[in-house]
């Protein structure tokens, strides 16, 4: 099934996800970010209103066609065979371009340049670092833990309380899904919300 | 003027320059573009209104993913970006080839033309025409603007720089540098170019310069308009672009419009080019002598007389 | 709870909830305080079709997640519990048969349920008739259904008989002893059964054994002390027999005497000194209060590993220590869930800097008092199988290993015998060979619960995940209700009926708890003179294990096997019966329901009801009903939270949950300052939140800032280097008087306020 192509994903089951911000502490915690800085972040819609409030957990989708790689005018993103969006903060120039072009508001920028400026681009890389030498301290400093390569899950989804943020082959991770939903009985999808968006099927 | 001059051959600079821009936005908004005109539209009456979050059906009216998808990232993405996308890709291709008919165009105009000169028998009878002020407030602008220009491409032509640290650092200075250039766009518009008294006279004829009312090349005024009007977008969207900082709680509620900010700073940027070499043709190239004049502050009586008696008479005015 | 069938505890798992058909939630909001076992919760919604009901005066998050949400006036749980009850009986939705086989007093219930009519349940609780008959129909309907319930419901001056009601409402429907059933109290902190169990209380000895003579007696054999040192520690032995202050009122062992406070019966004198190990003391009710008796103390030590806020709340300059104390990651042993089960917790780094553990702290203030040999002694010591009697087996104890043998050598109430340290780790260690739902183990740990969820009777038992299932054998962890409170009341049997014994039992009958005297008569054996002569006098005493032994043998519970009660004879209430909260904002209904009797001597406290209640109109000048409650992202005081700066960063404010119609009537703007009065004099400035969560007629709180004081930025006192990310105004600086009758709890969930501009 997977055996030829891997196309890693996250989704947040929203049915599941009750809001307390465990991925995005443990991301910030695990990568140790700046406080300003959101790689991921946790949204709830029409809070306190009966029936109505859900929430979910946004960060990179690691889209198969990324809008950000399409329009970085200095091509720092690089897309990994198993589908991670990855970028090199040494050629980001901190233009945002790729902000404009996400559609979930992915990339992230510290105002740590003068006047309040833009530094270099930071976003979700799900845990599997940057093109510096896997490991290495400067990976470590720039892009965070990569956990990937040690075979481990990304810190968000091991951390999340519900099981609501899935995250792996993206064969595997609707696998799980369907089942959740065919054992719901209800409250199935025609397509993953965002992708409608994202590809302009609307 | 005499007064059996057609209606068009009076007006022809206007008309002929009006027609292009509405060729050019029939083109663009009509053919080229992929973005959502009525939303845009839509979009833009409401943030008249005060809402600049681009959400213009309520939440509440939505269905559970419907608001979900604007609610987590941000109102109707089909609408703007794609266009951005676009308009990013193909700057990179285009713009060079605009360039280059700018590039021809003026070749054409300067060998068809050719160059102006006054006789001058007397240099040493000059006029002062540009006080100190004056003179540092315009050759900053073609400096910054210059310097906007190129570091603007640099980021448009990042493909070019590969990136790395000086076109980071070309990125950034782009953004304060063009902070520091909304003063001065602001005094250049006030003064006018040619009226050099501003500080000195009583405010109430600040509309007719602002307006240009008095005898006018129409290219002149052309120019005028058009570097005001196009200015006030440029440095209105960047200084959004710059002071609306991404954070991860505005996004949903500044996306849209920093997409439509960056959107009109691309096409501002884009129209105002052609003026800008257009200004820069006439104070160089077009006409010799201008460019130390413009330095120095003062220029031959007799290249006044020759080349632009208004100035010179509009001072004789003012002396009286 | 333990009032009404034996324990005092969670019945079920977090993980058998999965098992369940319907989910009724009265004040707990596991979403936010268990997210990690609120999985269960939405697990069972999705495979088992399961039914949320959340009963909670705000919209919370897991009222988001529910199916039916009832928004209901705070302290008003018994008129609810009761309107369901009402439908429940006149619909015949109950559950007769173990009604008369297994609970004793559900007449009086049913003739109080009659009075709870819709309408009037509608007009008290403010929820709407026809949603409380959907509720009930759907819950009703939906078997077996679990009750889930945390400080919404026991935090109010009627806590104790909420705590009741609710497992009536359990009992009436048969949904106990059942997988997927059951009461679920949701413990709101790591440790917190345990340390329950170990007697973090004042009114018992570890493991709930009284205070009576004997239960001292037991624990001066037990810990290898003399009886008589141990009294010569005391006063004198009536003080022996007393109960303590309780956290939530220590302060009145400070304050007695002073004009307007509470009187004490403290053996003529005040408290002097407090010391404090891990508790937020900034996090309890009448913040105030608690400030002046800081105050007013000789000696304050505060032992954390961050800085104890009392510190910074005091003004007092001298004698004020604070100890760093070293984290749960610095030390090991076991720790008890919330489901009763123990858990093994190894250390992963030394302690840091100066920081020294708990028990270090505990030894080394045991030696400068002198008398660490005898704190230590009981660890050294074994049960000799030969005289059954503790005897020094070493020299040198080994921690926390010997702790905990020590306390399964001890404590019998609650069955720990088979909590040894060695089956413990054994447990943690092969944790992947456990069920999620059922908890049962596979493989070598076959025929094991994980963690062994007490009463786990002897060392090879299983553990019991499910209290009183008489569905399982006692080996496997079946039982029925306890035999506490004698065999008969008013000439009804309080023995369980006949044929509702556990699966297996020697007698299939009801049957008294077991004693030296009537062991060979219930379990039907003879025993050797031998064994006769080891035998301890009752289950409780049984330090030869040979009670335990044979009632394995014989499928029975040493316990006994009896009806649970509806009716508690020694409470002020014999049946759990509405009383509106001190402080209510339905002056009207304080008529008919009004407060207890004032109660002299409560914990040491004289402890003021309806003088209070009737004092005034409280609700004239205080009209907003104020709800306190927790976020995801802060713990207790919060003081190691907030000094996370992720965790900061999600609240960095203190900030008051109000609704946008209420802050309009009032002029207070989304994100503006605004002021919180308190009936008790006090008032907090904080920020406004605008939130539809909270209806217009009440604000919420969340109770985890501290280094503001009414209005007064305290943060400067601070050491330099301590202050945490984020501080605000504590909001239980508003909380009002008012305490549970019977266990001393706060009534931080049901008071009244006053809202104003800042």
């Amino acid at each position: 099934m997977s055996d030829y192509y891997a196309r890693m994903k996250f989704y947040c089951d929203e049915q599941r996800c009750i809001q307390c911000d465990g991925c995005s502490v443990a991301c910030a915690e695990a990568h140790e970010l700046p406080v300003g800085i959101s790689r991921r972040k946790v949204i709830t819609l029409n809070e306190g209103i009966e029936g109505k409030e859900f929430s979910t957990s946004v960060a990179c989708m690691h889209c198969t066609d990324a809008p950000c790689e399409q329009v970085c005018p200095v091509d720092c993103f690089y897309i990994r065979e198993d589908g991670i969006v990855l970028h090199d903060k040494d050629v980001c120039i901190g233009c945002g371009y790729c902000l404009f072009a996400c559609p979930f508001g992915a990339p992230q920028f510290p105002q740590d340049g003068a006047f309040g400026t833009k530094g270099a681009m930071d976003k979700c890389t799900m845990c599997a670092g940057g093109p510096e030498e896997t490991n290495s301290a400067k990976e470590r400093e720039l892009y965070g833990q990569n956990r990937i390569a040690e075979g481990k899950v990304p810190v968000c989804a091991a951390m999340c309380s519900t099981k609501a943020l899935l995250v792996g082959d993206s064969e595997d991770v609707s696998r799980v899904y369907r089942e959740r939903v065919a054992a719901r009985g209800h409250g199935v999808l025609s397509a993953p919300y965002g992708w409608d968006t994202a590809y302009g099927n609307k | 003027m005499e007064t059996n001059k057609s209606f068009f051959s009076q007006n022809k600079a206007y008309i002929l320059v009006s027609l292009g821009f509405m060729a050019l936005t029939y083109w663009y908004f009509w053919l080229a573009t992929i973005f959502d005109l009525n939303y845009v539209y839509q979009f833009i009456l409401s943030i008249f209104q005060g809402d600049i979050s681009g959400q213009l059906v309520p939440l509440e009216d939505m269905n559970r993913y419907q608001q979900m998808e604007a609610g987590v990232f941000g109102p109707r993405y089909d609408t703007i970006a794609p266009e951005i996308t676009r308009a990013f890709e193909e700057r990179q291709e285009l713009l060079p080839y605009v360039f280059a008919v700018e590039f021809v165009a003026f070749t054409i105009a300067f060998i068809f033309l050719g160059r102006k000169k006054a006789v001058i028998s007397k240099p040493d009878d000059t006029v002062l025409v540009y006080s100190l002020f004056q003179r540092v407030v315009l050759l900053l602008n073609i400096v910054i603007m210059i310097y906007l220009f190129i570091t603007g491409f640099s980021i448009t032509f990042g493909n070019i720089t590969g990136g790395g640290a000086i076109a980071y650092f070309m990125r950034w200075t782009h953004e304060i540098v063009g902070l520091g250039w909304i003063p001065i766009w602001l005094i250049l518009t006030v003064i006018a170019f040619k009226d050099h008294k501003f500080f000195k006279r009583p405010s109430g004829k600040l509309w007719n310069k602002i307006f240009l009312r008095g005898k006018y090349k129409p290219m002149y005024r052309i120019n005028y308009y058009a570097y005001v009007a196009f200015g006030f977008l440029l440095a209105l969207s960047g200084f959004l672009l710059w002071f609306i900082f991404p954070t991860a709680e505005n996004y949903v509620h500044v996306i849209q419009f920093r997409r439509l900010m960056l959107f009109m700073h691309f096409m501002a940027s884009a129209v105002i080019s052609f003026f800008i070499f257009e200004t820069i043709y006439s104070y160089v190239i077009a006409v010799k002598g201008y460019l130390p004049g413009l330095i120095t502050g003062r220029l031959p009586r007799e290249y006044l007389e020759e080349l632009r008696p208004d100035v010179l008479v509009e001072m004789e005015k003012e002396n009286n | 709870m333990a009032n009404t069938w034996g324990y005092g505890a969670m019945t079920n798992s977090l993980g058998d909830i999965q098992n369940t058909k319907a989910i009724i939630i009265f004040g707990a909001n596991p979403a936010v305080n268990h997210p990690v076992g609120f999985q269960h919760f939405l697990k069972a919604k999705e495979r088992n079709n399961a039914k949320i009901i959340v009963i909670d005066p705000r919209m919370t998050k897991t009222a988001a997640k529910a199916d039916l949400y009832a928004q209901i006036r705070p302290g008003t749980d018994i008129p609810f519990m009761y309107g369901m009850l009402h439908i429940i009986f006149k619909n015949g939705w109950h559950d007769q048969k173990f009604m008369d086989a297994r609970v004793y007093g559900m007449d009086e219930i049913k003739e109080e349920a009659k009075k709870w009519n819709p309408e009037k349940v509608a007009d008290v609780t403010g929820v709407p008739a026809d949603k409380l008959i959907q509720i009930t129909r759907l819950y009703a309907k939906s078997t077996p259904g679990t009750l889930v319930w945390a400080m919404g419901l026991t935090q109010h001056s009627i806590g104790s008989s909420n705590t009741r009601l609710a497992p009536i409402l359990q009992l009436a429907l048969g949904n106990l002893g059942v997988e997927g059933g059951g009461c679920n109290i949701l413990r709101g902190h790591d440790n917190v059964q345990g340390a329950t169990d170990m007697c973090c209380l004042s009114h018992t000895l570890p493991g709930y054994y009284g205070l009576s003579k004997g239960s001292w007696g037991y624990f001066a054999k037990s810990w290898g002390v003399d009886y008589e040192w141990l009294k010569g520690r005391f006063k004198s032995e009536e003080m022996m027999g007393e109960k303590g202050f309780t956290l939530a009122r220590w302060y009145a062992g400070v304050l007695a005497g002073k004009p307007g406070e509470d009187k004490i019966k403290n053996a003529g004198t005040n408290l002097k000194a407090l010391v404090v190990l891990g508790n937020g003391i900034t996090a309890i009710a009448q913040q105030a209060k608690v400030k002046e008796a800081l105050d007013n103390l000789e000696l304050i030590v505060l032992a954390d590993p961050f800085l104890n806020e009392g510190a910074i709340l005091t003004d007092k300059q001298n004698d004020v220590f604070v100890l760093p104390a070293a984290t749960q990651f610095e030390t090991s042993g076991s720790v008890t869930a919330t489901n009763r089960a123990a858990q093994w917790r190894n250390k992963v780094i030394d302690p840091l800097y100066e920081s020294k553990t708990d028990h270090d702290i505990i030894f080394e203030l045991a030696k400068r008092l002198g008398f660490y040999d005898e704190l230590t002694k009981g660890m050294l010591l074994k049960d000799d199988p030969k005289t059954a009697k503790p005897v020094k087996v070493k020299d040198e104890f080994q921690w926390p290993e010997d702790a905990t043998d020590e306390i399964a050598r001890t404590i019998k109430t609650i069955g720990l015998t088979g909590w040894t340290a060695e089956r413990l780790k054994k447990h943690s260690e092969n944790w992947h060979m456990f069920d999620e739902v059922s908890g049962r183990g596979h493989g070598p740990m076959k025929g094991e619960y994980y963690g062994l969820p007490w009463p786990c009777w002897t060392t090879e038992h299983s553990g019991s995940p499910i209290l009183y299932n008489i569905n399982r054998s006692v080996a496997e962890g079946g039982m029925g209700f306890r035999n506490r409170f004698g065999l008969e009341r008013e000439g009804v049997n309080l023995l369980a009926e006949k044929g509702s014994a556990p699966k297996g039992s020697a007698n299939k009958d009801g049957y008294p708890e077991i004693n030296a005297e009537n062991i060979e008569e219930v379990l039907g054996i003879t025993l050797t003179a031998k064994e006769k002569s080891l035998i301890g006098k009752n289950w409780k005493v049984d330090t030869s294990g040979i009670i335990a032994q044979k009632c394995m043998e014989q499928g029975m519970a040493p316990y006994g096997n009896a009806k649970a009660r509806a009716i508690v004879w020694t409470f002020p209430d014999r049946i759990p019966l509405h009383r509106e909260p001190l402080h209510s904002p339905r002056q009207d209904l304080t008529k008919d329901y009004p407060a207890y009797e004032d109660k002299p001597n409560h914990y040491r406290v004289d402890t003021q009801y309806i003088s209070k209640q009737t004092e005034k109109d409280w609700s004239k000048e205080f009209p907003i009903n104020l709800v306190t409650g927790r976020l995801v992202n802060m713990n207790g005081a919060g003081v190691e939270t907030r000094a996370s700066k992720y965790l900061a960063k999600l609240t960095p404010e203190m900030f008051c949950d109000i609704n946008p119609g209420l802050a309009a009537n009032h002029g207070i703007r989304d994100g503006a300052m605004m002021w919180v009065h308190s009936p008790e004099g006090t008032k907090i400035k904080v920020k406004a939140k605008y939130s539809h969560s909270v209806s217009e007629d009440r604000v919420f709180l969340p109770y985890h800032f501290a280094g503001y004081f009414q209005g007064e930025d305290r943060t400067g006192n601070f050491p330099q280097g301590t202050k945490p990310y984020a501080s605000g105004e504590s909001a239980n600086t508003v909380t009002n008087y008012g305490y549970d009758i019977v266990t001393q709890i706060p009534e931080t969930k049901g008071g009244l306020c006053r809202i104003e501009k800042a």
